[in-house]
């Protein structure tokens, strides 16, 4: 490995998190500082890609031509087990409360986190 | 029933259209009836979903709350309420987080004919951003203009019996940014 960490974002299947150096804080939306102390020793880690179901939402109806053949699909946001919480896509059959597992997908011409209940 | 039906008929969103809205304020009189600035405060949660707080604890609660103890007035004492509709579960949820209609009731308010024209607290009777338009910040601005029209009696076939005191709220962002302000006429 070498040079900065990569994440889904930018077409690797990985999700990275941002943990502060100076308050043990996590976040998900990457930022030059922590938002819970300003500090700007952020450290970019690798999620485990396991975590919680706490909303789930189908779109039924695409908000793009692209993703008109996607329809229905589940957007869910999860707290992933670092403690951040994300939006991401998921099985259609989540609820919840939901113990989760991510894999990557394509989705409208990029790769996106996909969480299904873990087995 | 197939999903898009179904989607249908849950899910209403504004459609975005072009127009406006205008307001001018005056120190001096324009009309019998003037309109007074009795109490307003704001909270600010959060920006992105992810980083809300909780979906059931959000900043319309603390706004409403701190307006409130700003303007000296209840939730009881309001008349007529103008409150931002950008979805019908936005509505919803903030009718809840104002205190308009308990949690879990507000459908059932919206339905029993509450909020109408002739209800016990006429809301959004220019129909709202929902049935109104939305043109962006316009869109928002109307519900303040309707609001002034209702309290100067100049609602036309719009006009409420009693909009002594209206409540507004607005929200922006992702349920991200809430103001809540108290409006009262005085003679």
């Amino acid at each position: 490995m070498s040079g900065k960490p990569s994440d889904w974002t930018r077409g690797e299947a990985a999700i990275l998190y941002q943990s502060c150096r100076s308050c043990d804080k996590v976040q998900y939306f990457r930022r030059d500082f922590c938002a819970a102390c300003g500090s700007t020793e952020l450290r970019e880690v690798r999620a485990s890609g396991k975590g919680k179901i706490y909303a789930a939402s189908l779109v039924c109806r695409a908000a793009t031509p692209e993703t008109r053949a996607y329809v229905p699909y589940n957007i869910v946001l999860v707290d992933a087990a670092e403690g951040f919480r994300m939006m991401a896509h998921g099985a259609g059959d989540l609820a919840i409360g939901d113990d989760v597992v991510a894999r990557f997908v394509p989705f409208a011409g990029r790769i996106v986190p996909y969480f299904e209940k873990e087995q | 029933m197939k999903l898009e039906d179904l989607a249908a008929r849950i899910a209403a969103v504004i459609e975005h259209n072009d127009g406006g809205a205008a307001f001018v304020v005056s120190r001096e009189p324009t009309t019998a009836a003037r309109v007074r600035l009795r109490g307003c405060a704001q909270a600010h949660t959060h920006q992105h979903v992810t980083a809300a707080p909780s979906l059931s604890e959000l900043g319309a609660e603390i706004a409403i709350e701190k307006a409130k103890t700003a303007a000296g007035v209840a939730i009881s004492d309001v008349r007529y309420a103008a409150v931002y509709d950008s979805f019908t579960i936005t509505l919803a949820m903030l009718l809840e987080d104002l205190g308009l209609a308990r949690r879990g009731e507000a459908a059932a308010r919206v339905r029993s004919g509450y909020f109408s024209r002739d209800g016990e607290l006429p809301l959004n009777t220019h129909g709202g951003l929902l049935s109104y338009g939305h043109c962006g910040v316009g869109g928002a601005m109307a519900h303040l203009v309707e609001t002034q029209l209702q309290m100067t009696g100049r609602a036309g076939n719009r006009q409420v019996r009693d909009a002594s005191l209206a409540l507004l709220h607005g929200d922006g962002g992702v349920l991200s940014s809430h103001v809540s302000m108290f409006l009262e006429r005085v003679r």
